[in-house]
C-alpha cells in the first residue's frame, strides 16, 4: 500500500516538466531568433551609419579642396594651350603661392585617411569591434595638373618653374559640362557573427541650369572658356545612401565571414 | 484502503487544479510571445520599407507579402507621409540647389487579435511600428 501511494505522488512532476522543458526550449529558441533579429537591425543601420558618414566626410574635403583651388586663382593666373598649362605669378607673391599649394596637396593627400578615419570612428560609436571594411577603396577622383609658371616682376620675366601639381582636374564626367562625381564606395561591418553592408555615393548638389555649373572642378575636354583660370564655383558636394551592387554585397561579406572566422 | 482512496481523490484535485493553471499559463506566454514577435516583425517591416525608400526607390513600396504576423493578426497595414523640411534659419541669397529633402514617415499598423472566437469578445488591440528616413532631393542629371 506504502508503495502505490509513493509512485502516485510522482505521476503529475513528469508531464509537467517535459511541458516545463517543451516551452523553455521553445522561450530560447524565440529570445535566439528575436537576438539575431536585433543584431542585423542594428548592424544594418551601423553600415549604413558608416557609409553615409564616410561619403559626407569625402564631400566636405571636396569642399574644402574646391574651395583652396579656388584661392590659387588669387595667386596663380593659368590658361591652358592646347595639352600645355601656362601660368604666371608675381614674384612678389611667390611665397604665398608655394604655401597655398602645399596646404593644397597636403589637403589631398589626407583625403583616403580620413575618410577611412571617419568611417572607423562612426564604427567604433557604433560598438563595432572590428574595422569597417570599405570596397573599392576610397579615392578623390582627382588629376594633378601641370603648370609651367612663370614668375613676373610687374611685366618683368624673373623666371620659370614647372610646378606639378599647380591644381588637379576631375576625373569623372569628362567632355560633360555638368557632370556628376562618380565616387562610391561599399562599406561592410561585421558584430556578433552579422554581416551587413552599405553604399553611398556623393552628388553635385547644385542646379544644371545655373550657368556657372562646371561639375564642381575644372573638367577634361571642355570648351576654352571652361579652361580659363582654376574654375571651382560651387563647392556644394553632398552624400547620399543608394543601394549595393549584388558583386560588391557578395564580396565584403565573404570578406567579413573570412576574417572573424 | 481507505488510506489508498483518499489519495487518489487528492491526485484527482491536485489534476484539476493544476492542469487548467498549467494550460491557461502557456496560452499567456504563448500570446505574450505572439505580441512580441509581431511587434517585432512589425519594426523590421518598417524599417525595411524606410530603407528601400531611402536608397532605391523615391515612392513607397508595399508591405512585403506573405504576411510575416503570427497568431490572429490582421495583415499589416502601411501608411505613409512626406513632409517638407524646413530649414532653421531659411537661405535668402541666389539659391543654387536643385530642390528640397523630405523626411518620410513609414509607419504600420496590424490589429493583434482579429476575426472571431475570443477576438469578437475582446478589445479591439493594435500593434504599431514607426520609421523614418530622409530623402535627399533627386541627383540632378548630367550633360
Amino acid at each position: 500500500m506504502q508503495r502505490i501511494i509513493k509512485s502516485q505522488r510522482g505521476q503529475l512532476l513528469l508531464p509537467i516538466m517535459g511541458l516545463m522543458f517543451m516551452f523553455g526550449v521553445f522561450l530560447a529558441g524565440f529570445l535566439k531568433w528575436s537576438a539575431g533579429v536585433y543584431w542585423q537591425m542594428r548592424t544594418d543601420m551601423v553600415a549604413e551609419a558608416v557609409a553615409i558618414s564616410a561619403a559626407r566626410a569625402q564631400a566636405e574635403m571636396l569642399n574644402n579642396l574646391a574651395v583652396l583651388q579656388t584661392i590659387q586663382n588669387a595667386f596663380l593666373q593659368q590658361v591652358e594651350f592646347g595639352n600645355t598649362n601656362v601660368g604666371h605669378v608675381q614674384a612678389a607673391y611667390a611665397q604665398e603661392f608655394k604655401a597655398s599649394n602645399a596646404v593644397l596637396i597636403a589637403a589631398l593627400r589626407g583625403f583616403n585617411g580620413q575618410t577611412m578615419a571617419a568611417a572607423q570612428a562612426v564604427a567604433r560609436a557604433n560598438r563595432i569591434k572590428t574595422s569597417a571594411v570599405p570596397y573599392p577603396k576610397p579615392d578623390h577622383h582627382l588629376v594633378p595638373q601641370k603648370v609651367n609658371v612663370y614668375y613676373l616682376a610687374e611685366f618683368v620675366p624673373l623666371g620659370k618653374e614647372v610646378v606639378e601639381k599647380a591644381y588637379f582636374l576631375r576625373s569623372w564626367g569628362a567632355g560633360k559640362l555638368h557632370a556628376q562625381p562618380d565616387h562610391q564606395v561599399s562599406w561592410g561591418v561585421s558584430d556578433h557573427g552579422v554581416v551587413s553592408t552599405a553604399t553611398a555615393t556623393l552628388w553635385l548638389d547644385v542646379s544644371p541650369s545655373n550657368w556657372l555649373n562646371n561639375g564642381g572642378f575644372p573638367g577634361k575636354d571642355l570648351s576654352w572658356v571652361r579652361n580659363i583660370a582654376i574654375q571651382c564655383f560651387f563647392p556644394q558636394f553632398n552624400a547620399r545612401l543608394i543601394s549595393t551592387p549584388a558583386d560588391r554585397d557578395l564580396l565584403l561579406k565573404t570578406a567579413l565571414k573570412t576574417l572573424s572566422s | 484502503m481507505v488510506k489508498s482512496r483518499k489519495s487518489n481523490g487528492q491526485t484527482l484535485v491536485e489534476v484539476a487544479v493544476v492542469l487548467p493553471l498549467l494550460g491557461l499559463a502557456i496560452a499567456v506566454a504563448l500570446q505574450l510571445i505572439f505580441v512580441f514577435l509581431n511587434r517585432i516583425e512589425l519594426q523590421v517591416l518598417a524599417a525595411k520599407a524606410a530603407r528601400q525608400i531611402s536608397v532605391e526607390t523615391p515612392s513607397v513600396p508595399s508591405i512585403v507579402i506573405p504576411n510575416p504576423l503570427w497568431g490572429r493578426a490582421t495583415p499589416p497595414q502601411q501608411r505613409s507621409s512626406t513632409n517638407a523640411i524646413q530649414p532653421w534659419n531659411p537661405f535668402k541669397g541666389q539659391s543654387t540647389i536643385q530642390s528640397t529633402g523630405y523626411l518620410a514617415v513609414i509607419q504600420i499598423k496590424s490589429n493583434l487579435l482579429s476575426g472571431g472566437g475570443f477576438g469578437s469578445v475582446l478589445p479591439n488591440v493594435a500593434q504599431y511600428a514607426t520609421a523614418e528616413t530622409l530623402l535627399e532631393p533627386p541627383r540632378p542629371p548630367e550633360d
